[in-house]
């Protein structure tokens, strides 16, 4: 409360003094609002230049509507309250009319409560939770991201293929969390699976030992870990104290997809990475445009884009800023009412920045085939997405093993 | 045990220390910064931490709660600095040693079953028990039997009137903040031994502590340990009744309810005014 409005006021007074220096009229700025620090920095920080590079790549081949893009960055801190003040600062103070962001699904239903009633039209690159299909969000929000209602039901199958009859899940109480795990329920009943432990943890707790023996003692045989590294790390590594880790197979969503989990949760005595070998899926990640977004990412980075969303994040901001020169205007509404058409529209497939600008140019339809797949949104906004499984190596690194689709 | 430093604070100083928190994490850090660097364990860190969480905290002391004191700060003066003194020291942890969360470089270990009972630790947590019952019983020395522990009760009962009966109060304070501060850090430590390390790690403990020396009696050390002791007690046994996601609820209702039964706390004296 005291902090907030500490951090609130300080943001306007830089807001202010760095607002009043250029000629802003020359430029379109565009909001990117993603998690720079806290629970989800490791995944906002290359997300975010992820989103620089694309507007980079559209000021060199000419910008839009003949003039320069300039992205502007906030931090939501990986909390609602920051993702509400950074769409407010960037819907306020620096007059953007769309935003790519936000990642977690909770602070992109935060952002979206500013973002709505301002007209502002707001491309989320990783917020998964089924619940944005369903919500009432006047066409204003749109993800590159596929929905968890399908990725729930990737893991509930690959469960049950594997053998699994038994499972348990763990997961985060927010809506990420109990989106995710609520499909899986779902489809692995319906397969014919049981459900044998439900646990929401809270992420505040300063200990998870009563929720792993409670997992232990249902004792599935496979569980389901929907998480964040942070505490989704602290539970790997009570649930291999408690001995819970050896006799069941976990499974771990996108959300824990990380360089940094095996170091996490630690080695065992022998000096082996406790997780090594454990799995998890996540939406897969790489389309047509991929090979020349990685390509213009290192050069421009000097290293290699890591993130799972970063591809997505890289899409978002094209298709804001494609909808704008469609659009023939950087207005909210027009935005909205143009992503669609350059996302799945009927124009021609197109996956070159160059081309796709220099056709919308000319009037011609486009349909873009981005870096992170055939980005095609569907009515509600939705992206439709396949599905790929990782693995922790010996090494502590993620690599991705094979395709998986959801089951019939 | 964090918890005791920032109420021995709170009655001696009168200061609602929000950057407490903060002197968690930077003991956290400091066993840290040794282990990645020298391969030392966090048990060795403890010790270390004690003293650079004493050294910070008292140099504190001389470098902004002596002149605030001195200027007969407002106890909102002294919350807003204790804030901005928290903000600073964690982006100062930020800013050098980057805002990823981290983890002590040791093996991880197996728990076993402890007198044969089905509570099950691990020998680092057992350590912790020790070491935390270890420190309980030289706090309690201290205070019971040292000249300086029973300034600080004197202190802490009625400042003016150890000050008349010539306490030399200046002492007392920088010992009361290298006894915090030390503590902290060590509480700090003890957490990044089972937990995650990230520079919000002890902003985020701050509201357990809080709850912990209310329950117990604001002011009063015993019922800072005994109150952090009930509230995670409460905490973890609430999950073979109610769902794990209402957990943290739990702890706030049992002290809500035990506030209704003793409004000044555990062991909290009634304030004579």
């Amino acid at each position: 409360m005291w902090l907030a409005g500490l951090i609130a006021v300080a943001m306007l007074l830089s807001a202010c003094t760095g607002g009043s220096g250029g000629g802003d009229d020359d430029v379109i700025k565009i909001g990117v609002l993603l998690p720079l620090t806290g629970d989800l920095g490791f995944l906002g920080e290359p997300m975010s230049k992820a989103a620089e590079l694309a507007v980079d790549l559209v000021n060199e081949n000419g910008g839009i509507l003949g003039k320069q893009v300039k992205a502007v960055v906030a931090d939501s801190r990986t909390v609602n309250e920051g993702a509400r003040e950074g769409a407010e600062y960037l819907i306020n103070v620096e007059g953007v009319k769309a935003i790519v962001g936000d990642a977690g699904s909770g602070n992109s239903f935060a952002a979206l409560a500013v973002a709505k009633p301002a007209n502002v039209v707001m491309v989320s690159p990783a917020s998964t939770s089924p619940d944005f299909t369903t919500f009432d969000d006047g066409g204003y929000f749109f993800r590159t991201a596929p929905s968890d209602s399908l990725q729930g039901a990737v893991m509930a199958g690959l469960a049950y293929n594997e053998g699994c009859r038994e499972a348990g899940t763990v997961a985060l109480n927010n809506e990420y969390g109990e989106g995710f795990k609520n499909v899986f329920i779902e489809t692995f009943q319906r397969l014919g699976g049981s459900v044998v432990a439900d646990i929401l943890y809270n992420p505040e707790g300063t200990s998870f030992t009563s929720e792993v023996n409670q997992l232990a003692a249902a004792n599935p045989k496979c569980v389901l870990l929907v998480a964040y590294p942070e505490t989704g790390s602290t539970i790997l590594r009570e649930a291999y104290q408690q001995g819970t880790l050896d006799v069941s197979t976990w499974l771990l969503s996108e959300g824990m997809q990380s360089n940094e989990l095996a170091d996490l949760v630690g080695k065992d005595s022998s000096g082996k990475y406790i997780i090594e070998g454990i799995r998890g899926t996540q939406p897969k990640s790489v389309g047509v445009g991929y090979e020349a977004f990685a390509a213009a990412y290192e050069k421009k980075y000097g290293e290699r884009s890591s993130g799972p969303f970063d591809a997505h994040t890289f899409d978002a901001a094209l298709l804001i800023m494609y909808a704008i020169q469609r659009a023939g205007a950087n207005d909210g509404a027009a935005i909205r009412d143009n992503i669609q058409a350059v996302a799945a529209g009927p124009g021609e497939l197109v996956s070159d920045i160059g081309t796709a600008l220099q056709m919308l140019r000319d009037g011609k339809d486009i349909n873009w085939d981005g870096a992170s797949g055939n980005v095609d949104l569907d009515d509600v906004g939705d992206v439709l997405s396949d599905y790929e499984v990782w693995q922790v190596g010996a090494d502590g690194n993620v690599s991705i093993l094979y395709d998986v689709a959801p089951p019939q | 045990m964090t918890a005791v430093g920032l109420t021995l604070v709170y009655s001696i100083l009168r200061i609602t220390n929000f950057a407490h928190g903060d002197l968690v994490t930077l003991g956290a850090y400091v066993a840290l910064v040794f282990n990645l660097n020298y391969g030392w364990g966090p048990r060795v860190g403890i010790p270390l931490a004690f003293v650079a969480g004493a050294v910070v905290a008292v140099a504190l002391e001389f470098l902004v709660w002596r002149h605030m004191r001195r200027m007969r700060a407002g106890p909102v003066a002294l919350i807003v600095a204790s804030i901005g003194l928290a903000l600073f020291m964690r982006n100062f942890l930020v800013f050098n040693l980057g805002a990823q969360y981290t983890a002590y470089r040791v093996p991880v270990q197996r728990a076993e079953p402890l007198f044969g009972l089905p509570a099950q630790l691990t020998p680092d947590q057992k350590f912790i028990v020790l070491v935390a019952i270890g420190l309980v019983i030289a706090l309690h020395v201290l205070l019971k039997y040292t000249t300086v522990g029973k300034a600080m009760r004197a202190m802490s009962d009625n400042l003016d009137l150890a000050w008349t009966s010539g306490v030399n109060v200046d002492r007392i304070i920088v010992w009361t903040w290298a006894l915090a501060g030390g503590l902290a850090a060590v509480g700090g430590v003890m957490y990044g031994m089972t937990r995650p390390v990230y520079p919000e790690l002890g902003w985020h403990l701050l509201l357990p502590m809080f709850a912990a020396i209310i329950l117990g009696g604001i002011g009063n050390a015993y019922g800072a340990i005994v109150g952090g002791m009930l509230i995670g007690i409460a905490q973890e046994l609430s999950v073979m009744f109610f769902p794990a996601e209402y957990k943290m609820a739990v702890g706030f209702i049992v002290m809500i309810l035990f506030l209704f039964l003793r409004p000044r706390g555990l062991f909290g004296e009634a304030e004579f005014s």
